[in-house]
């Protein structure tokens, strides 16, 4: 009675208090779900924004487009553009003859015929025109033709045309690049191309080159005028920027029109520059100039015995300015003698001839951006006169591109920097640098350069007010295994302003022909000279590089200037 | 009091339901303006870029120089054309002296003497 009393009386207690327990379970058990519902939203609330981004990106899948070429200057030289291309389903189109008309008002370029057997078709895709201008898309969307649609598709152009295209190469139909920088941006440089992209924007910053659209221009003009004047089989040219390497125009003619690849295919649209490999002639012999004087073999009063003709073995040595005299150091590059050239280099003996050679980059195969790059061509053995024509820069072939780096690096104070098409930050050029001369032969070679253009064979690419240095050569082409005396490749290398050269300009003529005006002469002097000079003279303003009359220049000016006056 | 925390409870259901759903139209509409301001971004972006090239094909070099030529009468520019600022005393022409006015005239008076 007791337990049950005290049970009775316990018990509504114990019930109460196991209800409450219930109640507090079942309680406890919602506000766990509530909250786990809460921390579920607020987690998805938070990370849903990026969530939603990779969705976003994944379903619009769409890659990083190929970045824009500019110059140095941020003119765009390649873009992409979006075009709609049309395309029709057959299956869904209604009436054919009602199709055909309203495309062809709007499209008058397509065959009828070849439309009606496209819309014929059973099938559930075709493409009736690619590249469809905005206009007539609207025209044709606006028709209402049931069954015809469009897709964007992006299409590589190249606004400045032929202005460029042998650097920048091109892309075929699906934009991936098939020569100059466009293959460069997908192949060797793809690292290049990465460092460009912006994934968040699927956007990508432009690839700047070392390239200057205007000088590129004036160069190119001047190279065409030149070779239809003197009726030059092809032309080529380059301005290197003498302290960083960077190629500020590279010309070669005749060229093509990157946004008609077709005209590539072409055999004479070679890039002569880097694809070419050409005896350079007397360009070559500043170099064999540098080597001895920075050997020691040769100072600037040394003088050479040009009386007569070099004999080595079976091969005699002339000069073309055959002077039968003895030579001073001087008047051998003034009179570019091939007898005092040879001399200067057996004396420096054939290994170290061949060493300094292989030292200037000659030897090797020169890897610029472009993948299209020649390698030299060289003699199989190197004998004694293997030594004597390489000196005067026959028996081996290289890029015209090479001759411009070495000269460079004779000018700029001795320092060989591989030539590069993209924009060069001059921080980083002292770590791809190499030293080939000393600083003191640099200063020696810039001053005979400079003498040659003032008085040598040089004298017509003087420009009033710029102090011009340069070397002339003009090599006999190789036709059916012979040198020939009537197929001669004319070239100038110089290097402007001449106290602290900047620039470097090659300038290169194939088979230019004697004219009357040059008095039946087709040397280098009396083509592809004059034309650096004009060059020169155009560039030069463009470059910033400021002119700096002599007294003689300045009563020339003023003498020819009230002419001009009268003439405005 | 339990019947008076079981209104509040409905009361406040129903209130977070309004707000909730016109949180969510709020952000649908919010997440359309987005896509659609993205849209018009790439179309900007696109006539840009359209843009841009064409201005590139207009000015390149070849173009500019056909159209000075014709149009302006203009050439490259020759040696000599350029001078440096220093050097400029030895190609301008001579300067004409300058006649002060004395000091007792006055020009304007002159002038209006003159129209009179």
């Amino acid at each position: 009675m007791t337990d049950a009393q005290t049970t009775g009386k316990a018990s509504p207690g114990t019930v109460r208090l196991a209800g409450q327990n219930r109640i507090r379970l079942v309680l406890a058990g919602f506000a766990l779900c509530f909250l786990i519902i809460a921390g579920r939203t607020a987690g998805l609330s938070v990370f849903l924004s990026e969530n939603a981004g990779v969705r976003s990106a994944a379903h619009d899948n769409i890659r990083i487009p190929r970045p824009d070429i500019t110059d140095r200057h941020g003119r765009i030289l390649a873009s992409d553009i979006r075009v709609a291309s049309l395309h029709a389903n057959p299956r869904k189109i209604i009436d054919i003859d009602e199709a055909i008309e309203k495309l062809t008002a709007v499209l008058p370029e397509l065959d009828p015929r070849s439309l009606r057997k496209k819309l014929s078709k059973d099938k559930a895709f075709v493409w009736l025109k690619r590249e469809v201008s905005p206009e007539q898309r609207l025209a044709i969307h606006n028709q209402g033709i049931p069954g015809v649609g469009f897709r964007n598709e992006t299409k590589r152009v190249y606004p400045m045309g032929r202005l460029g295209a042998h650097v920048l190469g091109f892309v075929d139909i699906d934009s991936r690049g098939l020569a100059g920088i466009e293959k460069y941006l997908d192949g060797q440089g793809a690292l290049y191309t990465a460092s460009l992209a912006k994934p968040q924007t699927r956007s990508a910053l432009p690839a700047q080159l070392a390239l200057d659209a205007r000088v590129q221009h004036a160069l190119s003009d001047e190279l065409a005028g030149a070779m239809q004047h003197f009726r030059a089989k092809a032309a080529a040219g380059i301005v290197l920027a003498a302290d960083t390497g960077e190629i500020l125009s590279l010309v070669s003619l005749p060229d093509y029109n990157p946004n008609d690849p077709r005209q590539a295919l072409d055999k004479s649209a070679i890039n002569r520059v880097t694809t070419g490999v050409f005896e350079l002639g007397s360009v070559i012999k500043a170099v064999t100039f540098a080597m001895a004087l920075d050997a020691g073999t040769a100072n600037m009063n040394s003088t050479f015995d040009a009386r007569f003709p070099l004999v080595v073995g079976r091969s005699r040595i002339n000069d073309f300015h055959a002077k039968r005299r003895i030579l001073t150091l001087q008047e051998v590059f003034l009179y570019s003698s091939n007898i005092g050239t040879a001399r200067m280099a057996l004396q420096v003996g054939l290994e170290g001839h061949q060493a300094f050679l292989k030292k200037a980059g000659l030897f090797s195969r020169l890897r610029t951006e472009l993948p299209e790059a020649a390698a030299p061509l060289l003699p199989p053995r190197w004998s004694k006169i293997t030594t004597v024509t390489a000196s005067f820069g026959h028996g081996f072939a290289v890029q015209p591109l090479q001759g411009a780096m070495v000269t460079a690096a004779l000018v700029n104070g001795g320092l060989l920097i591989p030539p590069t098409l993209l924009r060069r930050h001059p921080d980083t050029v002292s770590g791809l640098a190499k030293r080939i001369i000393k600083p003191s032969t640099s200063e020696k070679m810039r001053y005979l350069f400079a003498l040659n253009v003032e008085k040598g064979t040089a004298r017509r690419a003087g420009v009033p007010g710029i102090r011009v240095g340069g070397k002339t050569g003009t090599a006999e082409k190789v036709i059916n295994g012979r040198y020939s005396r009537d197929h001669r490749l004319t070239s100038f290398v110089g290097a402007f302003p001449m106290d602290a050269p900047k620039y470097v300009l090659l300038v290169m003529l194939d088979e230019p022909q004697p004219l009357k005006e040059t008095y039946g002469y087709a040397t280098s002097g009396w083509n592809a000279v004059p034309v650096a000079g004009k060059v020169i003279a155009r560039i030069a303003p463009l470059l910033g590089v400021e002119p700096e009359y002599t007294e003689e220049e300045q009563k020339k000016i003023a003498a020819a200037r009230p002419k001009q006056d009268k003439g405005n | 009091m339990l019947r008076l925390a079981n209104i509040a409870l409905v009361l406040a259901l129903i209130v977070s339901a309004v707000f909730l759903y016109s949180i969510e139209h709020k952000t649908r509409e919010a997440e359309r303006q987005v896509a659609s301001l993205k849209s018009q971004i790439n179309e900007e972006r696109e006539t840009i870029r359209l843009l841009r090239a064409e201005w590139s094909n207009l000015t390149r070099p070849q173009r500019l120089q056909k159209l000075a030529q014709r149009h302006l009468g203009l050439n490259p520019v020759k040696p000599g054309q350029k001078v440096r600022r220093r050097n400029l005393g030895t190609v301008l022409p001579e300067r004409p002296a300058v006649v002060p006015h004395a000091a007792d005239r006055d020009p304007i008076a002159d002038m209006l003497k003159g129209l009179q």
